[in-house]
């Protein structure tokens, strides 16, 4: 979440979409209801089912599973065509005025430029900004001299009437000397009339007083931005990856052909809402509807209201989840909804703890604090952290505070966590000892890779691997051809009990050779520790009850495997044994660390007396905790186990312990609650919720504001920015970009399937995508080549789409073994239209089987009018969902009164090229009557 | 500890004469506020009620339905009922939760034959005693909410109590406690009525609401039983019935104003004449055919129960089941139902459940507990009870 749970209580319209939060973060739905009672605010709930979200919402639309990206693009579309935008904040906040290279292509037949069909991935060099200073709309000579490559082609903004005025001044800034006064006069665009572009009477003085002409050839710029997908460095070549030009090209009247903003509106003006309607299933007028709702909070240029948007895994489990979340923050940026309360980009966190997860390094190609994992280019530090920490890319009157500046004094105290003493300056700080990652290590990966007999063995530490992954039979499979298998969990579940999965007959049985360990694991409530939520809070909890039996909880039982390992190392050696040898480990207790010492770890401390000049008089002593991240040091003289969590436990204590509940704004900030990173700051990029000259844009809902007396950033909220920097520096608000502004464009290898979001079908679609049929899905998702790894389509009779999700009732897969879930609902069941019903001559609560190109489901029909068929492209389209719960361990399971397939059966392996999440919504099925 | 959680008994069941101690002491009257508008249907309400009234496993199956069960039960006092409709082409899915009302008027009380089976407090709750129930089932249909199941294993009539044992040590209802968006509120009659008249204004007003305005939004607390301590606000005030057969203007059968007046002294003088007689049970509809199991006998008066009995028919409550089938007959097709699908409401007493209330909770509520002798602890009883069943 940029924002945060209670802060949605600040907003004056929602919209609900890929998330059904009152079904699954029933707490939290508090915060949407006390909106809509406090401030009247609205609430739009777009999902494939009428949801007990909708059930409370203003006004419901179904949608298409998957068809998201066209739905939000169709409100971008709206929101442009009817001036429904916040135009200073789009102006200066965000990239629409910086210009993007000569040679950049828009996806208009479903290919940005630089599509290698070979490798099936984009070469993304055209994919970034042209260098330079301010460019007027119309000197196209200039332009070209600008970009130092080819001329411009065609004619920019034949329609755009008079820059006249500011031409002359456009002119001289664009003609490669320096633009510093472009901020004043520029003649405003058709929408943005009213604009006096970035007017703050002050002009900025120029950053860095560099010509636009050679800019193109400074390799050294904007390294962190060239970071392409894992591997795909570790190849070489001879080019150097491209990288961000330190000195971008703009035009503030916002009426190049070639900026940001012109390409946006290109790039969605053929999502009209007659294409939404094609595509999604909702009727033109209902799209309509919805459409001026959301954007009626900038009628009029008014920008006081702020309008939120709510999502969660239904918008990320699809093979273009990152860019449908893409096209909800531009359009939030568009409507300057990003920094403010009761605005933001909010992602619910599906698990208590999965926020905190991701931010430890729970994905394969990060660190703690989103560190990147090395890859074997990295030969040492240097260049590893030449690499992955960005220069600044700008326009050059604006600042930029490009915060990841700081990568390596993260990266350093990280591994002097992680190794101590063994980590000095000599000896790279023990970087030679990380691992190298040459390829893509995902869940579906790894299972991959398993099912190839190419990964002998598996820890699943809670988590049911067999039930959670696309393809369940694969995984099945795969796990009966390794050699090894150690599950710690509180149940026995899927996962651990794989050879009982349905189709296994005792014959089979007998023939699997893989040695299965089962570590009983303590629960939730039978550890201490702490939950990150959604809203980035460290929350600590206490031990409730201990736990049962041999349980033992999670530190405990690594620790031991860990201390064996390292003995064994030691009596044995081994091919590279340092990293395992020389590993800190100096807890009080080796065989069970303490969570506090551990989360102490992680705040990190000082390894010699630190100073600071600008804080004069305070020293850190050697041994001290570290009050936050901005005292971590390059130099080995702190240590600190993840940055972004530098300050939850100083001195004064765990702040994730504080239970303050005093809230003097009233608006929900609590500041004195547990502990949000970064830094106590509540709201993200809460600089974007004051104009430029530092004035909150709604004086009722004032999170931070400039104080001119005391020269710096104060507030309700702690600021996220630089707190002395005045704003005539124009520093942009979104500080860990290296441009500090927010990314409508997307450059280089920010996203791997464009700059811009596109609508992609679904890999198995009812449908060929109306925008481009001979390239329906993105090009870049992963699939996978095994036997098991099938896709269905219509004209094979798998003909219905079919969703996943979740029941506010259970709990993933653990809470099918609880008698009071169980009570509440029973046993599995696939939600059908009555009119699918109808068809098939299916009546409710009779036994129906699903079946996609990879595996069977069978389960109760439940008949409800909550779903409908929808014309998809004139095609009638029949929708179902099935709720993702059981499998064949839990109470009704081994009663065996329930079918025993996991959900995940009919799922396919196809894998979001950005997040590698798998597309557990929006596959086809065929229903039939057993 | 202060006097005010002390329950006052205002009336009891089957009791001629003065109702001891009655009027002593003067309690507010407490009300439950349910903003249906805001419910979510996450049934966080229905866990906390069987959490904390320690209520046995009870097997349910699929119904076609997100709802629970068919209806509340003995060990099921708090449910949460989904209807599905459609109107104007857009969908509606209410839930509303339902429980005992704790009418003003109470259709319960009116028909219970048995001294002190039931009681009123002056606080408003309408509490069963178990040990005087003489299971007779009467209260059932004297109930316009359909709220009083009985328990073949103990023969008795169980329903919500309203958390009595909490209220009366001045904690809010566990219900209450648990819901997490807050659309249950708990308090006084009189905040609780302004409290829900604001919420029914506000879905009410084209300026707050735009096009989303609730014309027919409004308060559901039925007059025809002098109010209830339960109350809602309703999208719709006109049609209470979709959500799931709320009665737009409940009324205790007339047969049992006529019982009240008539039969129950009757009865209570054939009973001192000592027509008694425990096998009369045996007629009545919910008589346990596991004969044997001896309920601990109180009044049974053949000729009070006959009297019932005969009214029984003609009370009005049979138009309204009449008419709760009719309705959802007509949502039948939705409803279908495989001819194996129907609940079968065994007891598995013997699994317990892991989740509970937050600890500290309870501490707080058992602390409170061990100073309050003035209440009898009759739900300890009800437990120790059930516990044996
Ligand atoms: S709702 Fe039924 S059980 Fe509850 S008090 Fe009213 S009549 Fe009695
Ligand atoms: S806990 Fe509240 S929101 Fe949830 S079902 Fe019960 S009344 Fe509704």
């Amino acid at each position: 979440m940029t924002n945060g749970w209670i802060d949605i209580k600040n907003t004056d319209m929602m919209l609900i979409m890929g998330g059904n939060p009152a079904e699954n973060h029933p707490c939290g739905f508090k915060w949407p209801i006390e909106a809509k009672k406090t401030r009247n605010a609205k609430m739009i709930v777009v999902d494939p089912r009428f949801t007990r979200t909708a059930a409370t919402a203003d006004l419901f639309l179904q949608i298409r599973a998957g068809a998201d990206i066209a739905f939000l693009g169709g409100l971008i579309n709206y929101a442009i065509e009817n001036n429904r935008i916040a135009k200073d904040y789009v102006l200066n906040y965000t990239n629409a005025a910086f210009l993007v290279k000569e040679g950049f292509k828009l996806p208009e037949d479903g290919l940005f430029s630089g599509f290698d069909a070979t490798g099936a991935s984009y070469d993304k060099e055209t994919w970034n900004y042209e260098a330079g200073g301010s460019v007027g709309p119309k000197v196209e000579n200039t332009v070209a001299t600008v970009g130092g490559g080819a001329p411009a082609t065609g004619t920019p903004n034949s329609g755009a009437t008079g820059a006249g005025a500011s031409s002359s001044a456009n002119g001289k800034n664009a003609a490669g000397v320096t633009g510093d006064q472009h901020k004043q006069g520029q003649e405003p665009s058709k929408n943005f009339e009213k604009t006096a572009p970035p007017s703050n009477g002050k002009p900025s003085t120029p950053a860095a007083a560099t010509s636009g002409k050679d800019l193109m050839q400074s390799g050294a710029g904007g390294g962190y931005q060239s970071q392409g997908p894992v591997g795909a460095a570790a190849q070489g070549g001879p080019k150097p990856p491209p990288s961000l030009p330190p000195n971008i090209a703009y035009d503030f009247s916002l009426q190049h052909e070639r900026c940001v903003f012109q390409l946006l509106k290109k790039q969605f003006s053929r999502y009209t809402p007659e294409v939404v309607e094609r595509i999604t299933g909702i009727k033109k007028e209902d799209f309509l509807k919805a459409a001026d709702l959301f954007t009626s909070v900038r009628k009029d240029g008014d920008m006081k209201k702020v309008a939120t948007i709510i999502y969660a895994v239904g918008w990320t489990q699809h093979t273009f989840g990152t860019q449908i979340i893409r096209t909800a923050a531009i359009l939030q940026l568009l409507l300057g909804n990003v920094g403010r309360a009761g605005g933001g980009v909010n992602a619910l966190r599906g698990h208590s703890n999965i926020q905190g997860a991701t931010d430890m390094g729970g994905v394969y190609e990060i660190f703690p604090g989103y560190l990147k994992m090395p890859n074997p280019a990295d030969t040492d530090l240097a260049t590893y952290l030449k690499r992955t920490t960005p220069t600044v890319s700008k326009v050059d009157a604006w600042d930029s505070f490009n915060y990841w500046t700081n990568t390596p004094k993260f990266m350093v105290s990280f591994l002097k966590a992680l190794y101590g003493d063994a980590a000095k300056k000599e000896n790279d700080f023990g970087f030679g000892y990380l691992p190298k990652i040459d390829r893509k290590y995902s869940y579906t990966e790894l299972f991959d890779y398993m099912y190839q007999g190419k990964v002998k063995g598996l820890f699943a530490f809670g988590m049911n691997a067999v039930a959670i992954g696309p393809n369940s039979r694969k995984n099945i499979d795969a796990l009966k051809k390794a050699d090894w298998l150690v599950v710690c969990e509180i149940y026995e579940d899927e996962t651990s009990e794989f050879w009982k999965a349905p189709g296994i007959s005792k014959e089979d049985m007998k023939n699997i050779g893989t040695t299965v360990y089962r570590l009983p694991g303590a629960g939730f409530a039978e550890k201490d520790g702490t939950f990150v939520n959604s809203a980035r809070w460290l929350q600590w909890k206490y031990v409730a009850v201990p736990p049962p039996g041999q349980a033992q909880l999670d530190q405990e039982i690594l620790a031991r495997i860990f201390l064996k390992v390292r003995e064994l190392y030691q009596k044995e050696g081994g091919k590279f044994p340092d990293p395992v040898l020389n590993l800190s480990w100096s807890y009080t207790n080796p065989k069970n660390p303490s969570l506090s010492e551990v989360a102490k770890e992680i705040n990190g401390r000082a390894l010699a007396d630190l100073t600071d000049e600008k804080q004069p008089g305070v020293t850190i002593k050697a041994g001290q905790q570290v009050p936050g991240f901005a005292w971590l040091r390059d130099d080995g003289t702190t240590m600190c186990g993840n940055w972004i969590y530098s300050g939850s436990w100083t001195e004064a204590g765990a702040q994730s312990q504080r239970r303050g509940t005093e809230d003097p704004s009233g608006m929900g900030v609590y500041q004195n609650w547990a502990w949000s990173w970064p830094a106590n700051r509540r709201v993200l990029y809460n600089r974007a919720s004051c104009d430029i000259n530092g004035k909150p844009w709604d004086a009722e809902r004032r999170q931070v504001w400039w104080n001119e007396s005391q020269q710096k950033w104060v507030g309700n909220d702690v600021p996220d920015f630089k707190a002395d920097s005045p704003p005539k520096d124009h520093m942009g608000p979104f500080i860990m970009n290296p441009e500090g502004i927010g990314r409508i464009f997307a450059p280089l290898a920010a996203f791997a399937d464009g700059p811009f979001p596109e609508h992609y079908e679904p890999m198995e679609s009812p449908i060929k995508n109306p925008l481009h049929p001979d390239q329906s899905n993105n090009p870049v998702a992963k699939k996978y080549k095994s036997d098991l790894d099938k896709f269905g389509t219509p004209e094979q009779g798998f003909n219905v789409v079919c969703t996943t999700y979740r029941l506010t009732e259970h709990y993933h897969y653990w809470t099918k073994n609880n008698p009071m879930n169980v009570q509440l609902v029973p046993e599995p069941f696939v939600e059908i239209s009555a009119e699918l019903a109808d068809e098939m001559g299916i009546r409710g609560g009779e036994k129906i089987r699903v079946s996609s190109a990879r595996g069977k489901y069978e389960a109760k029909a439940m008949v409800t009018r909550r779903i409908k068929p929808m014309m998809i492209d004139g095609k009638k389209t029949h929708q179902i969902g099935i709720p993702i719960h059981w499998g064949y361990r839990g109470i009704k399971e081994d009663e065996g009164k329930t079918a025993l397939d996991p959900v995940n059966m009919l799922s396919p392996s196809a894998i979001d090229p950005n997040a590698y999440t798998p597309e557990f919504k929006g596959f086809l099925v065929k229903v039939e009557k057993v | 500890m202060s006097d005010e959680r002390v329950l006052q008994i205002q009336r009891i069941s089957g009791h001629p004469g003065p109702v001891p101690g009655r009027g002593t002491q003067r309690a507010v009257e407490v009300c439950k506020y349910i903003d249906v508008t805001t419910c979510i249907g996450c049934k966080a309400c229905e866990v906390a009620c069987v959490e904390w009234n320690d209520m046995p496993f009870r097997e349910t199956t699929f119904d076609n339905t997100y709802q629970t069960m068919p209806s509340t039960e003995w060990n099921y006092w708090n449910l949460i009922k989904f209807a599905e409709h459609e109107r104007d082409g857009s969908m509606m899915w209410l839930m509303r939760k339902d429980q005992c009302m704790h009418c003003e008027d109470p259709g319960c009380l009116s028909a219970c034959p048995a001294d002190g089976a039931i009681v009123q407090y002056q606080n408003g709750i309408v509490d069963f005693q178990q040990e005087n129930c003489i299971g007779c089932g009467y209260c059932i249909s004297g109930c316009p909410f359909d709220i009083p199941k009985f328990n073949q294993a103990t023969k008795k009539v169980y329903k919500c109590t309203l958390c009595s044992d909490r209220v009366g040590a001045g904690l809010e209802p566990a219900c209450i406690k648990a819901c997490p968006t807050g659309c249950l509120h708990f308090g006084t009659k009189e905040d609780m009525l302004s409290l829900a008249g604001t919420r029914a204004a506000q879905l009410k007003s084209k300026e707050a609401q735009g096009d989303f305005v609730m014309p027919n939004a409004g308060v559901y607390d039925p007059q025809s039983i002098g109010g209830t301590h339960v109350i809602y606000v309703l999208h719709d005030i006109t049609k209470p019935e979709l959500y799931g057969g709320l009665p737009a203007a409940p009324v205790i059968p007339p047969s049992y104003t006529i019982w009240k007046w008539l039969a129950k002294p009757t009865g209570l003088a054939m009973a001192m004449f000592g027509v008694v007689d425990a096998r009369i049970r045996r007629a009545r509809p919910h008589a346990c055919p596991a004969w044997g199991t001896p309920a601990p006998s109180r009044l049974h008066a053949i000729p009070a129960l006959v009297c019932g009995d005969l009214l029984h028919a003609l009370a009005p409550v049979r138009l309204r089941h009449l008419l709760a089938v009719a309705l959802s007959l007509a949502d039948a097709h939705l409803r279908r139902r495989a001819d194996d699908a129907l609940p079968a409401p065994l007891v598995r007493p013997l699994l317990r459940h892991r989740v509970s209330l937050p600890v500290h909770q309870l501490v707080r509520a058992d602390d409170l507990d061990k100073d309050r002798q003035q209440v009898r602890p009759a739900h300890e009883r009800v437990r120790l009870e059930r516990r044996e069943a």
